[in-house]
This record gives C-alpha cells, sequence and structure tokens, in this order.
C-alpha cells in the first residue's frame, strides 16, 4: 500500500491524500469525502482506515477535503455551495482521470458528504457507485407507527409525548437534530420527487447504490425497506443495498460498531467491483 | 501551504513557509493534540499555522505515527514514538526552512509531548497551549466522558454495553499507549527542551500559577497569558465537533511575536 498526498483542481486550492494497492488494478477508484467540517480523516480516522483496508483488496481511494474545509483553499468566484461542491468533484476525477488513468469512481461520505455523494453521481456520468452513510430518507406510514406506536401503546407515556409537544412548540425551539451545529448540515432534504427522478437516472445508468443508516438518523430512517417504500416507482433491482445499524452512532463512535461497518462496505465493494 | 513526507514510516507534514516575502528566519512547530482532540483542534490549528505564516514565521504541523493522514494503525500508538516523532518533525522543519530558530507550540497532549520528547532538540521557546499536565487524570477524565457517552441517548438509542477493549471516545487506546500517557507527569519533569516556556490556557487557571512557580524553581523563565474564550475540551457532546480558538489564537500569536518571556 502507497500514499502521497496531492494538491490539486484548477488553481490548486483542493488537498487530499490518495492511498493506492501495491498492484496497480483497473478497479474503480473510491473518493471519500468530508462529513460536515471534519477533515478528509473523517470522524475518529473513519476514511483513513477505510482506504488502507480497500488497498488491501485491490481498490485505490482519494479522501480528500472540499473546497474551504480542511486543507482545501476556498474556491473563489463560486457562491453556491452545490455547484462549488460538483466543481471540486470534478476536479477530483479529472485528477485522476490524468495522473492515474482512473475512469470509473466510487464516491461515498457520512451526512453532508452522503449527500454530496448523491449529486455527485447524479452530475457525473464516470460515477459508477455511491456510498452514502445517513444521507436521504423521507417519512412513511410505516416509519410513523415505529416512532410513535410504542407512544401510542402507552395512554401514560403518549400523554407526555403530547404535553412535551404542545410544551416545546409554546416555550421552546424545535428538538435537536444530529449535526444540528454544523453549518454545512443545515439544509432541509429536497422534495422526494426531485430525488426519485435522479435515483431513476442512476439506475439508467446502472449505479450501484450502499445507504447505510445509523441509530442515531431516527428522526428520518427507522427501518430497512423504508428507501424502497420511499421510491416504489425507482427500479432498483438489485443495484440498491440497504443497512441500518441500529445499535450505532451517526459517527460510529464505538470500535466494535465501526468494523461492522467496515465488513460491510468492503464486502458491498467486493461484491460489486471486485 | 506544501505537504511533505518524512520519517520511515512515513509521517505527513504541512509546511507553510513565511508568506509575503517578510521571513522572520524563525520556524513554529505545531504538536497537535491525540485522539478525539486530533480532529477537533485541525481547523483550528490550520487557521493558525496561516495566521503564523503571514506573520513572517515558517510553520510546519504534522500528524504522529498512527495518527490523522500519517502511517499507522491508531491501535499502533505509542507514546515513545510520538515523543521521536516530534523530535523528527522538528528536523524536517529546519530542514524544510533553513532556520536555526525554532519554537514548539504544544496543544493539550502535543504540549505533554513537546515538553517531554527526548527527541527534540534545544529550541527558542515553548508555548503550551492548555496543556496536559497530569496523563494520569486526562486517562481518568476521558474515560469518564466515554461511559457517560455509552448511555447518553442523544448518542444511542439504547444504552450500549461495550465489550471490554480498548476503545475511548472514537480511538483505540491499548495499554501500552495507556500507560505511556500516565507516565507522563510535566509537574515532575526535570528537564525542559526550552529555557522559555508560555502557558496559554482558557478556563480554569487555579493550576496554571502552581505550575510555573514549578517551572521557576526550575530556572525557566515564564509566562503566562489567559484566554477569555473557554475551549470544551471536557465536554462529551462536543466529541467529534470542530473547535473555536477564539482569543488562545492571539494570545499565543503574541507569545510567538514577542519571543518568549
Amino acid at each position: 500500500m502507497k500514499e502521497r498526498a496531492y494538491s490539486f483542481g484548477e488553481s490548486g486550492g483542493l488537498f487530499g491524500v490518495f492511498t493506492e494497492p501495491d498492484v496497480p488494478s483497473d478497479r474503480p477508484t473510491v473518493i471519500l469525502l468530508n462529513a460536515g467540517l471534519v477533515h478528509r480523516v473523517g470522524p475518529f480516522r473513519i476514511n483513513v482506515d477505510l482506504a488502507r483496508r480497500l488497498a488491501a483488496l485491490g481498490f485505490s481511494t482519494l479522501r480528500m477535503d472540499l473546497s474551504g474545509l480542511g486543507d482545501s483553499a476556498p474556491r473563489p468566484g463560486e457562491p453556491d455551495l452545490h455547484r462549488r461542491v460538483l466543481a471540486d468533484l470534478k476536479d477530483a476525477m479529472d485528477f485522476l482521470a490524468e495522473k492515474r488513468g482512473a475512469s470509473r469512481f466510487v464516491v461515498g461520505g457520512i451526512c453532508s458528504g452522503a449527500i454530496n455523494a448523491h449529486r455527485a453521481a447524479v452530475a457525473d456520468p464516470r460515477v459508477v457507485g455511491a456510498i452514502m452513510l445517513d444521507g436521504y430518507a423521507y417519512s412513511t406510514p410505516q416509519f410513523l407507527l415505529r416512532r410513535y406506536g410504542p407512544r401510542l401503546a402507552d395512554p401514560g407515556a403518549a400523554l407526555r409525548f403530547v404535553g412535551r409537544q404542545v410544551s416545546n412548540l409554546v416555550t421552546s425551539p424545535p428538538a435537536a437534530t444530529p449535526c444540528e451545529d454544523d453549518e454545512i448540515l443545515s439544509q432541509d432534504f429536497p422534495p422526494k420527487e426531485r430525488i426519485a427522478a435522479e435515483l431513476r437516472q442512476l439506475m439508467e445508468r446502472n449505479v450501484a447504490l450502499l445507504f447505510i443508516y445509523s441509530g442515531n438518523w431516527y428522526l428520518y430512517f427507522n427501518y430497512r425497506d423504508q428507501i424502497h417504500d420511499n421510491f416504489p416507482d425507482v427500479p432498483f433491482g438489485d443495484r440498491l443495498t440497504v443497512e441500518h445499524f441500529a445499535d450505532a452512532d451517526h459517527t460510529y463512535t464505538l470500535l466494535e460498531d465501526r468494523e461492522r461497518l467496515f465488513a460491510t462496505m468492503l464486502g458491498w465493494m467486493q461484491e460489486r467491483f471486485g | 501551504m506544501e505537504s511533505t513526507q518524512f520519517g520511515q514510516p512515513a509521517l505527513l507534514g504541512l509546511y507553510h513557509p513565511a508568506t509575503g516575502g517578510s521571513s522572520r528566519g524563525r520556524g513554529v512547530l505545531i504538536c497537535p493534540p491525540i485522539g478525539h482532540e486530533h480532529i477537533r483542534a485541525h481547523r483550528a490549528l490550520r487557521f493558525l499555522a496561516v495566521r503564523l505564516a503571514r506573520e513572517g514565521f515558517d510553520v510546519l504541523r504534522f500528524d504522529y505515527f498512527g495518527v490523522g493522514d500519517s502511517a499507522g494503525d491508531s491501535g499502533e500508538a505509542q507514546v515513545a514514538r510520538w515523543q521521536a516523532d516530534v523530535g523528527a518533525a522538528a528536523d524536517e522543519l529546519r530542514a524544510l526552512a533553513g532556520n536555526e530558530s525554532l519554537s514548539v507550540l504544544g496543544v493539550r497532549f502535543g504540549a505533554t509531548l513537546a515538553a517531554t520528547g527526548n527527541g527534540l532538540p534545544t529550541v527558542d521557546h515553548l508555548v503550551l497551549w492548555d496543556p496536559i499536565l497530569d496523563g494520569r487524570a486526562y486517562l481518568t477524565d476521558m474515560e469518564e466522558m466515554h461511559r457517560a457517552m455509552l448511555v447518553d441517548s442523544r448518542c444511542f438509542q439504547r444504552p450500549r454495553q461495550e465489550q471490554p477493549g480498548p476503545g475511548l471516545l472514537g480511538f483505540p487506546f491499548s495499554r501500552a499507549l495507556r500507560a505511556g500517557i500516565a507516565s507522563c507527569n510535566l509537574h515532575a519533569l526535570d528537564r525542559w527542551p526550552s529555557g522559555r516556556v508560555t502557558v496559554v490556557k482558557g478556563g480554569n487557571t487555579s493550576q496554571v500559577e502552581p505550575f510555573l512557580g514549578e517551572l521557576r524553581q526550575r530556572g525557566i523563565a515564564v509566562a503566562f497569558r489567559p484566554a477569555t474564550t473557554v475551549v470544551d475540551w471536557e465536554d462529551r457532546e462536543a466529541v467529534g465537533r470542530s473547535l473555536t480558538a477564539g482569543d488562545a489564537q492571539g494570545a499565543i500569536l503574541a507569545a510567538l511575536l514577542e519571543g518568549g518571556p
């Protein structure tokens, strides 16, 4: 396994570390993105560990800082966050194509990284796979039943719950969400219909998707079939894999949770692209 | 900013040469914190390095072995190795910048490593930002934070019963690493790498004056620069959250510009 840091992009302002196996392969190159404001190593060094384990399986990886994050400079002249992210990822893919001959990419990230991975997959036909941890999910009847059902079954708990909600409405700001202090994440999910149309595009391009949700994402996701229920008209076939680690926190703080996460991601990469 | 790899296996360094053609001919080596605090401090230390370079310092940031982007698994980290890494980074900065004059900024346990590392040559000025004075107490604090996290419903839907193991706030701390950390105590340190030490600290400063007194007794010139910004190092809810240096940055900059007490 070899690692080297690179500055790249139009003005050399983007920064990342490239990890490659000792024996080059024609497998897709993985690009790992920032989780919120955390620099390229990822929460608790997840991206470093993942990149090195991927190299052992024959995959090269770039863990990069988007412009304005980590050690990457701000991108001048582009105030729109979404366009900036897409320009950064285009620069990364162009760089890897020129420098390493890479032509196919799998993009992955946690939270805001998942949202950015989705955007990159939609925007660039070179993306053949996306790994999204705690990304998009939308409410369904079963989601609501699972979330509120236990309270409704217990009259005392239901009354306390309603009381708290009324009290919150009258006296307090809305309940906290995970990552609430992260400015990058202070955005609502786009309309479900738009995401459905984009997922249909990805299926037409045969893009493989791995959606992983933690227990901390309970405000948005709480059962494995929820994505299929969200998008019944999207012909996922076997291109979508969903995993739910209900016990884990948002950034996989516990080592045992992280091992389960790695096993899932590495197994999926081997199965889809190995 | 230029990246550099040095040592074997390679450590990643990020070099910020003096900008604007106004080099002071003085290097600043930044020794970051460890564990979850390393990730929390990255952004603040990058801003600080850029600011110092604008002021004419040649600055090197780096990751210890098994930390950040450097080689090694997190579980293989050892205090002795980290202490040696500080010395290797100082050599790298001198090679890159060609300066003889070197100051070191150590943050949290990075301050402890900078002070205790045998590999560090004598330096002009040692600046300690919120230093860990007692490694054993530091471990105890982290273990308490970890236990509280396991039963916090904002982290886990159900309280977790973790298997006994090395995990501590997201990183593996092996027995050897814990023993190494516990053995570090700046109160008991006789041989310091600099005759000039500045402490920058916010919040509870009750331990600072006795510590400065200990240093004075060893013939070290000392200064204390209080910061009104209190970094929430011991706040479990802040684990994973990027920190803001606030006016500690200004205090550190002023200490380095002054060149020491």
